[in-house]
């Protein structure tokens, strides 16, 4: 079923939606809660909080790129489990490399007086993504927004896992530069 | 700012990079790999080639011998199944030389190589089923490196298709060709025509 098709039964209340969504992006938003989160249950518990976010935002919503509003309802919801759980020291695997690589970008310090214009932020670094060569484009939303391993993307571009750290390594501190030249001192 | 909400901005990206991002990869050349690979299959090749010297040798032997035999007025049964073997071991080698020279139209989706239909059948009208997945990006028999004629990457075709879009329909794979639709199975399964389907 087509994604317009999918979308239409959300606004039409048909039950079928969920059904529809949970069999063409079952595995896809699977993944991204199990990248993050590392644990079978915590990910199934937040497919299923996905279906239900996305039964509420739909028909208020039309989204264009089905796939990445619902990865990305996934991705926010697996961070916030992903939190509370760390914070009983539960959790774990992938993610706490990304936090760490991310870590060159910012100061990771509180800056409760700095107010960032999250906006222009999110402006910024989508347009430093947009900029970037196909490759590192791809290695980067790969790692930072999707939360694969670094074995699996190496695997998926035929690379060794050596050349994606580098890659990536090099892409945080353009990135980290970037931000700093336009005023963002993260 | 702390590192879980800069993980959070990022997770503002827009859509398009990030649909972008999962779709099929390219996988480049690893040349490292490749040679090793290349080395093996030197070695496995020589090594096929000693191994079929020798087994011509043993036949040969197998049926002086037996003729000798067989001249003696036994034995004959044992030239038979040695002239046999041999004979088939030529024959699988044919076929499969000749399954590789002779490769129908495939396309391989979604890491499954898929067989078009042999029925020569195209369908001209669009189907609510059909899932768009992407267009074939590369033709195999472009490549100037010798090929086996099977395609092995993902939207790879072995004949002139590049830019087509491809479908999903069900477990079938259809592809746009000049306006009508291709019917694609997986390959190794019960084949399939659009009759099958409609």
């Amino acid at each position: 079923m087509d994604d317009n098709h999918i979308i239409q039964l959300y606004w039409d209340r048909n039950d079928q939606a969920v059904r529809a969504t949970s069999d063409k992006y079952g595995c896809y938003c699977k993944t991204i809660a199990k990248n993050i989160l590392n644990n079978e249950e915590d990910a199934e518990e937040c497919l299923n909080d996905t279906w239900l976010h996305a039964w509420n935002s739909m028909p208020a919503h039309w989204p264009a790129q089905l796939a990445a509003f619902l990865g990305k309802i996934t991705r926010n919801l697996s961070f916030n489990r992903y939190k509370h759980n760390h914070a009983k020291k539960r959790g774990g695997g992938e993610i706490m490399l990304i936090l760490d690589e991310l870590a060159d970008c910012v100061s990771d310090v509180d800056t409760v007086e700095q107010i960032i214009e999250q906006q222009d932020l999110v402006k910024e670094i989508n347009s430093f993504v947009r900029n970037l060569s196909q490759d590192k484009r791809n290695l980067f939303v790969r790692r930072y927004w999707y939360a694969d391993s670094i074995s699996d993307i190496a695997k998926d571009y035929g690379m060794l896992q050596g050349t994606v750290s580098k890659k990536l390594e090099r892409t945080r501190k353009q990135l980290k530069a970037y931000l700093t030249e336009r005023g963002f001192e993260l | 700012m702390k590192k879980e909400d800069f993980f959070e901005v990022l997770g503002e990206l827009d859509g398009d990079l990030v649909a972008e991002a999962k779709l099929t990869p390219k996988k480049k050349a690893n040349w490292k790999i490749l040679g090793a690979m290349a080395a093996c299959l030197t070695i496995l090749l020589s090594a096929g080639v000693v191994m079929l010297n020798l087994q011509q040798d043993n036949s040969s032997d197998m049926a002086a011998d037996s003729a000798a035999i067989s001249q003696k007025g036994s034995g004959s049964d044992l030239m038979d199944d040695s002239a046999a073997a041999s004979q088939q071991d030529s024959d699988n080698e044919l076929i499969t030389e000749s399954a590789a020279a002779d490769a129908a139209p495939m396309v391989y989706v979604n890491d499954t190589l898929y067989i078009q239909s042999s029925d020569q059948q195209s369908y001209p009208e669009w189907n609510d089923d059909f899932v768009y997945l992407g267009e074939i990006e590369s033709d195999i028999t472009d490549s100037a490196a010798p090929t086996d004629g099977i395609p092995k990457e993902n939207f790879q075709a072995n004949h002139p298709i590049v830019g087509c879009k491809v479908y999903q329909y069900g477990e079938h794979i259809v592809v746009k060709i000049n306006d009508a639709y291709w019917l694609y199975f997986k390959y190794g399964e019960t084949e399939v025509n659009w009759n099958d389907l409609n």
